[in-house]
């Protein structure tokens, strides 16, 4: 039983490797040399096997493309800019300021 | 009793807003900048919204305003490029007042998010869901709702004697909490003011973190003070990346039973507005009806780190207008709606440009697995040979590459076929079990969706679809259009008397002439008239001149070069394409440019396109050492990359590269192209290293676009901008052309290595 892995577990510690190597042959991340990246220590250090997980998850996103989303939330939502903008100018008693997007 | 519970929060708000309204107009009417009320305004808006993305880098929006105090309407009339934009949002119609947000969708008028009422309160927005680039325009009612739960009423600042005011003019507001359920997000001001007007306004939320701060300036002619300018310094977002969900973890072991084990992993944090941003709204006397208003008139939205512009919107042709409610929303739905001719011309351009092609009934039995592996080893494919020992062993894997062949006909039907048809087998609909664990939130994660059975599957359609990219496969028949049937053709020439007609009719204003501009010129391309379709194109771009948007000339243009190369028309093609690059060279800034070069429906697509307007930028005088290696960058990238496309017309493997070859060779030779490249190369190396030490930091070659999400979250690598990927790209050619590795700086070091001289 103790020999069984989840997939999870193999990938990311061959990814741990991989970056470690990376790390430092490439001097691309600031952390003070042989130091695990905070992003791989907290996993390790967890206490259970849910908190791995949870921990794991948002290192496996690539969130870049929730960005790529988030910036067309804000093109999309300055569709109403112009409208509560001119809403506040046309109404008493209301401070004008610059709204969300 | 849910109705009830709605309408009485809604009697609520409105209940709180008059409130507001009253005592803000008796106790402190003379605070500024302060709205008054005036009644129902009609306007029209021109949105340019910039993208750093491989899509449009430049998208325009036209729209329609109503607004008064109690409510507010938008209906999308047109976009650019073509009827585009960053999302479709043509004919989208929105109208808010306080007890719902309304939406309408005419393009897809059976989706029910954007053809609904949302009830108010709207509630919370949810954790974000969305990726790519997607986004569903409906989630709007959310930032609406944080819109107006931020708002500063002027009572707020009442009585003023009550407040703490220090010796700098400041006073500290606790801003009153709502009632029963209405959420306020704003809790906290910071307000500086002087003789009555606010000079400066911070908005914090209930745990003293900041929304935003208000900077406000003034005409500093005349008695009343008048706002002339806001600026509004809005910091980065927090976000949460929806996940709140079952994660079940199934170990796969060979021979050993299947055993979920489950976990509940919560939302992710995230940010957005990234850099943060600063909005300047310009305000300015607008004579409406028989009243002059201070309304705004434009609004520039730029990133606070670099200052780059990021949209921007030009308010115009205020107007009062005497409609109710039901009316507004009437003249919105009918402003925003395509017509009766538009659906026409859709149906027209389904069947003769954006052709479908049908490859007919499958006449070999995908099941048939040996025969489909014998079609594949027909047709040999790259592969990749680890060396003996594995990586351990310190050499490099071998990649072979079989020489690319002429796929037969029928086999290329038959591959296209067949992959189309294990595609489908792959993405088969949702079991009833899977269905019901999806609405509980369940997520699977199984190493790869994935079943045994369907891994061989899986592995057949992806060589077939590489089969289709390697090698040469030659156009069906079933790929071109049909003819033009006579009816069609009666259709078409209707169709070009009616919106010929509405081109010259300026009261459409300019999105009405664009959009009957748009609908030509595909016309054109349908009957193959290419001289009408260069006439148009003339017509098109003055129009965005005069509207002084360089952005979509840019794009917009650009498209129009495109279709006639596609079609082989490369005399008329080049002779826009020099018009085109210098217009767009003088028009726009170093950001605008670069960013299209960059992009994948600009010069990334075509360095053809990209050389042609780089070489006019960079004769621009003032541009930054920065801003003139960027360039220069860009250019021996696009440079090399076609340098690479016509010395090795193997590499053209499909249409479009084959075209985009034969229009470069319709105006130079192979000779001449190579001939640029290493020279352009040394020209951007010289220029990188006369940066100094902003070589190794804002232009230093480093890329995160080709690091999996996984590695670059665990190294915590911060996102590669947009002048170190172009860096990392002219590295990887400095290392191919000149045999040099590792040119990426090191800690260590200091300076670059030079290519060979």
């Amino acid at each position: 039983m103790k020999r069984r892995r989840t997939w999870i577990v193999r990938a990311a510690l061959l990814a741990m490797v991989i970056c470690v190597l990376l790390c430092l042959g490439m001097g691309a991340v600031k952390t003070p040399e042989r130091e695990i990246p905070p992003a791989m220590r907290r996993p390790m250090n967890a206490r259970t096997a849910e908190e791995r997980v949870t921990m794991r998850l948002p290192v496996q996103a690539r969130v870049s493309m929730a960005d790529v989303s988030l910036n067309v939330r804000e093109v999309d939502d300055f569709l109403l800019t112009p409208a509560l903008l001119v809403q506040e100018a046309v109404s008493d008693g209301v401070v004008l300021t610059y709204p969300e997007e | 009793m849910k109705k009830t519970r709605i309408c009485a929060r809604g009697l609520w708000v409105a209940g709180v807003l008059v409130a507001f309204s009253i005592t803000g107009a008796i106790g402190l009417c003379q605070i500024e900048p302060s709205g008054r009320k005036a009644g129902l305004i009609q306007f029209d808006v021109i949105s340019d919204l910039n993208m750093d993305w491989g899509g449009y880098t430049s998208a325009v929006r036209f729209a329609r305003y109503w607004v008064c105090q109690d409510y507010y309407a938008v209906a999308v009339v047109w976009s650019e490029p073509h009827g585009r934009d960053v999302q479709d949002k043509k004919t989208m119609v929105v109208l808010s007042d306080r007890e719902g947000f309304r939406i309408k969708y005419e393009l897809d008028a059976d989706w029910h998010p954007l053809n609904t009422t949302y009830p108010k309160p709207v509630g919370e927005r949810p954790a974000f869901r969305w990726g790519g680039g997607a986004y569903g325009g409906d989630e709007m009612r959310f930032a609406e709702a944080a819109a107006v739960s931020r708002r500063v009423y002027v009572s707020d600042l009442e009585p003023p004697k009550s407040k703490k005011r220090d010796a700098g003019g400041v006073t500290d507001v606790d801003v009153p909490r709502a009632p029963d359920g209405i959420t306020r997000k704003l809790a906290h001001l910071k307000v500086q003011t002087k003789d009555d007007r606010i000079e400066s306004m911070d908005l914090f939320d209930n745990q003293r973190r900041p929304l935003g701060r208000m900077r406000y300036e003034y005409q500093p002619d005349g008695k009343v003070p008048r706002i002339a300018t806001l600026v509004a310094d809005l910091p980065v977002r927090r976000e949460k990346l929806a996940v709140d969900a079952n994660v079940v973890v199934i170990p796969r072991h060979a021979g050993a039973p299947e055993q979920k084990e489950t976990y509940r992993v919560p939302d992710v944090n995230h940010v957005s507005h990234t850099g943060g941003r600063t909005a300047i709204v310009t305000y300015s006397d607008v004579p409406v009806g028989d009243k002059v208003l201070r309304l705004p008139v434009k609004v520039e939205v730029r990133r606070s780190d670099d200052k780059r512009l990021v949209r921007s919107a030009r308010l115009m042709n205020f107007r009062r207008v005497d409609l109710d409610k039901e009316g507004v929303w009437k003249a919105a739905k009918a402003f925003a709606s395509l017509g009766d001719e538009y659906w026409t011309f859709r149906r027209l351009n389904a069947k003769y440009i954006d052709f479908q092609p049908t490859l007919g009934p499958l006449r070999v039995d995908p099941n048939d697995l040996a025969f489909v592996q014998k079609l594949i080893a027909k047709y040999p494919l790259p592969e990749v040979i680890q060396p003996p020992g594995g990586y351990r062993s310190g050499a490099r894997p071998q990649v072979t590459r079989p020489r690319r062949m002429e796929v037969e006909p029928d086999d290329a039907r038959l591959i296209r076929q067949l992959e189309a048809y294990y595609m489908r087998t792959l993405s088969t609909p949702l079991t009833e079990e899977q269905r019901a664990e999806m609405k509980k939130g369940t997520i699977f994660r199984s190493g790869g969706r994935l079943s045994a059975s369907e891994r061989p599957v899986a592995e057949l359609r992806s060589k077939l679809r590489m089969i289709l990219v390697y090698h040469h496969v030659p156009v069906l028949p079933e790929d071109r259009p049909p003819e033009m049937d006579p009816n069609d053709a009666r259709v078409i020439h209707e169709l070009q008397a009616h919106y010929e007609k509405l081109v010259t009719q300026s009261d459409r204003g300019l999105p009405g002439q664009l959009k009957a501009l748009h609908v030509l010129t595909r016309l054109d391309l349908m009957l193959k008239d290419y001289d009408a379709f260069e006439r148009h194109t003339g017509r098109y771009l003055q129009m965005l001149q005069d509207a002084g948007l360089g952005g979509m000339y840019m794009t917009g243009g650009y498209g129009n070069i495109q279709n006639l190369a596609e079609r082989r028309q490369y005399d008329k093609a080049n002779k826009l394409m020099r018009q085109w690059a210098d217009r767009s060279a003088g028009a726009n800034d170093a950001d605008g440019v670069y960013r299209f070069c960059g992009s994948d429906l600009g010069g990334n697509g075509d360095p053809w396109a990209a050389v042609q307007l780089l070489d006019r930028f960079l004769k621009r005088p003032g541009l930054s050492p920065v801003q003139r290696y960027e360039g220069l960058a860009l250019r021996a990238i696009s440079l090399d990359k076609i340098d690479k496309l016509l010395a090795d017309p193997e590499t053209a493997y499909d249409e479009s590269r084959k075209v985009q070859a034969g229009w470069v060779l319709s105006g130079t030779t192979k000779a001449q192209v190579a001939k640029l490249v290493e020279p352009a190369v040394r020209q951007a190396v010289s220029a990188w290293e006369a940066l100094g030490p902003a070589r190794l930091s804002e232009a230093k070659p480093y890329s995160t676009n080709d690091m999996a999400g996984m590695q670059q979250n665990l190294m915590g690598a911060p996102d590669a901008t947009r002048l170190q990927e172009t860096s990392a790209r002219l590295d990887r050619i400095v290392s191919q052309r000149f045999g040099q590795k590792g040119t990426t700086p090191r800690p260590g070091e200091t300076k670059r290595p030079a290519p060979s001289r």
